[in-house]
């Protein structure tokens, strides 16, 4: 059954999440931008192995063949759009891309929508969307804890024999993370995450993709046409009381050297992957301070252009860099083994790319960090913290208490 | 020149009652400590750093007095019965500033009211140094007799308003 899909402009500028009527529909966003989408035209489970990525890019060029395409507004993002999500470990489930029947998406402050369906007849103007809220319900139920997969005790121990391994000089970092169940007598709506999360955090995408709702500052990659982007952030500190304090831990932050160790490996995992593809990638050697409402992260922004962009899509791109040594450790291989022998848990699609990619392979992906996993009336929430030598157990449990945290009061937990 | 109340004090407070000498001690490794508490040694290791743990002698190597296993224990029991060790770790560190403060209050009250009229009124110094001993070591254990006790009745107190919000 061919799909036929339409793009119109339409007259809004309400905020995007305003339009979404489906609690499982996707999200992604970032200062009012991105994308709203709901129903699903298509979907593409892409399975396991390291071929999850191959296999979903193929399945998308394979649906895009047969797709007839009415596109009024022609910028990145209309016409037909994929929303993904993939698992961080080859051997984990539920990496998948979706294409919504509806999208609702703002860019450079054009706002359009694009249908998606078998039946459209093309000449029918989608209607425009209407409003169905106009911020996030308040919760009927509190947000009760139900436990973590591994102890925080097992977990703090797991990360002092992860730093036995790195001083026996076996590998350079390992990413370790933890999670944090959580439930509810009311189901949890991934809308009212994404309404939260989007407030706190507006210099972030905050996304939801098949159940996986979160906010990531870490731009894997956007790829517009030749030009791409990617923010690498790795070695992070707590925002300070005041000014006075914020700069102090900013300062430390940027003198560390156990954290711009920690960096400069995530930077150079990326600068190995995307040097190749161009001429003009410059690693900018010195990180800059990013400064998020919980925390300060050190971070690397490379923008380059490539030698040519048809045969190297944002989700291709995506999978070539999965995972950094943000996310992963370094070498990967290594890390990705010890963290499956240490963390005592699936990841499922934690630190995954999650992202969108249109027709013509412009996109942009994150990394899905801060995120949780919903699952009607339970949740799971994550974080982690990057282990090299020199590192604190008990600071690095710390690190993903504070995470954690900022996730927890994205689903309306009060704080003392 | 120092003065022997002072320095008695000082003594007293360095190895607080009795029972605490280090003669009378048993003293292990904090490995040794992990083992019969059951508890992973990284575990240990970061609560000693974090402060919570204290040496009994540091050189030449750290040496913990075997009865902190009791106090480690309490720690394992609250970990068992659920308590996250990260939220245990912060309510430590902001019990420790909130009871810092008070502590300081109490180490006021006892120089100004116990230590100058002792100080005061001893015939020598000789004298001023057991008087002042002998009142510390009574008034340590009172007070944390009291501070427990009140504890106690504040998180009794606070549970009860919880359950009847």
């Amino acid at each position: 059954m061919d799909l036929r899909v339409h793009t119109v402009a339409v007259d809004s500028d309400a905020p995007l999440l305003s339009h979404l009527p489906d609690a499982g529909g996707v999200v992604w966003l970032r200062q009012g931008e991105g994308f709203v989408g709901w129903g699903e035209a298509a979907r593409i489970d892409a399975g396991t192995g390291p071929e999850r990525f191959s296999r979903a890019a193929e399945a998308w060029a394979d649906l895009l063949e047969s797709v007839t395409v009415m596109d009024d507004v022609g910028i990145a993002g209309t016409g037909p759009v994929a929303f993904g999500s993939f698992a961080f470990d080859d051997r984990s489930h539920g990496s998948v891309l979706v294409v919504p029947e509806v999208v609702v998406g703002r860019r450079e402050g054009v706002t359009f929508l694009t249908r998606a369906s078998a039946t459209d007849d093309l000449h029918d103007t989608p209607p425009a969307p209407a409003i169905v809220a106009e911020g996030p319900a308040p919760r009927g139920d509190r947000v009760r804890y139900a436990g973590s997969s591994v102890p925080d005790v097992l977990w703090l121990a797991a990360v002092a024999a992860a730093v036995d391994r790195l001083e026996a000089g076996e590998l350079e970092k390992v990413v370790l993370a933890r999670d944090h169940a959580v439930w509810s007598k009311e189901p949890f709506d991934a809308r009212d995450l994404a309404w939260r999360l989007a407030e706190r955090f507006p210099s972030c995408f905050t996304f939801s993709v098949d159940g996986l709702v979160g906010a990531t500052p870490e731009l894997l990659i956007r790829r517009l046409g030749k030009r791409f982007e990617s923010l690498v952030l790795a070695g992070s500190a707590r925002r300070g009381a005041d000014d006075v304090e914020d700069t102090a831990l900013g300062e430390e932050l940027l003198g560390s050297d156990k954290d711009r160790r920690e960096h400069d490996l995530a930077a150079r995992s990326v600068y190995d992957v995307l040097g190749p593809l161009c001429d003009d990638l410059a690693f900018p050697g010195v990180p800059e301070l990013l400064r998020l409402d919980n925390v300060q992260h050190l971070a690397s922004r490379f923008v380059g252009t490539l030698h040519r962009a048809d045969d190297l899509t944002a989700l291709d791109l995506a999978a070539r860099l999965h995972p950094t040594a943000a996310v992963g450790g370094t070498p990967t291989s290594d890390a990705v083994e010890l963290i499956r022998e240490l963390e005592g848990m699936d990841r499922g699609r934690y630190t995954g790319p999650v992202g969108w990619v249109d027709r013509t392979g412009d996109g942009e992906w994150g990394i899905a960090l801060r995120c949780a996993q919903l699952a009607g009336a339970r949740a799971r929430l994550f974080a982690g913290a990057g282990i090299v030598v020199g590192s604190l157990p008990e600071d690095e449990l710390e690190e993903t208490r504070l995470k954690l945290r900022a996730m927890q009061g994205a689903f309306g937990e009060e704080l003392s | 020149m120092p003065d022997p109340a002072d320095q008695a004090l000082a003594a007293a407070i360095t190895t607080p009652l009795p029972d605490e000498r280090v003669a009378g001690v048993e003293l292990v490794t904090l490995a040794e400590l992990a083992d019969r508490a059951g508890m992973p040694l990284a575990v240990l290791e970061a609560i000693e750093r974090e402060g919570l743990l204290v040496p009994r002698v540091a050189e030449p190597e750290p040496r913990y007095a075997a009865r902190d296993v009791e106090v480690v224990q309490a720690g394992v029991d609250l970990l068992q019965a659920g308590l996250p060790l990260g939220e245990l770790l912060d309510l430590a560190r902001r019990f420790d500033t909130a009871m810092g403060e008070v502590a300081d209050d109490a180490v006021e009250l006892f120089a100004r009211f116990v230590k100058d009229p002792v100080e005061g009124t001893a015939e020598d110094g000789a004298q001023a140094a057991e008087a002042l001993v002998d009142r510390f070591q009574t008034m340590l254990p009172a007070t944390s007799k009291l501070v427990a006790h009140r504890f106690r009745q504040l998180v009794l107190a606070r549970a009860r308003a919880r359950l009847e919000d």
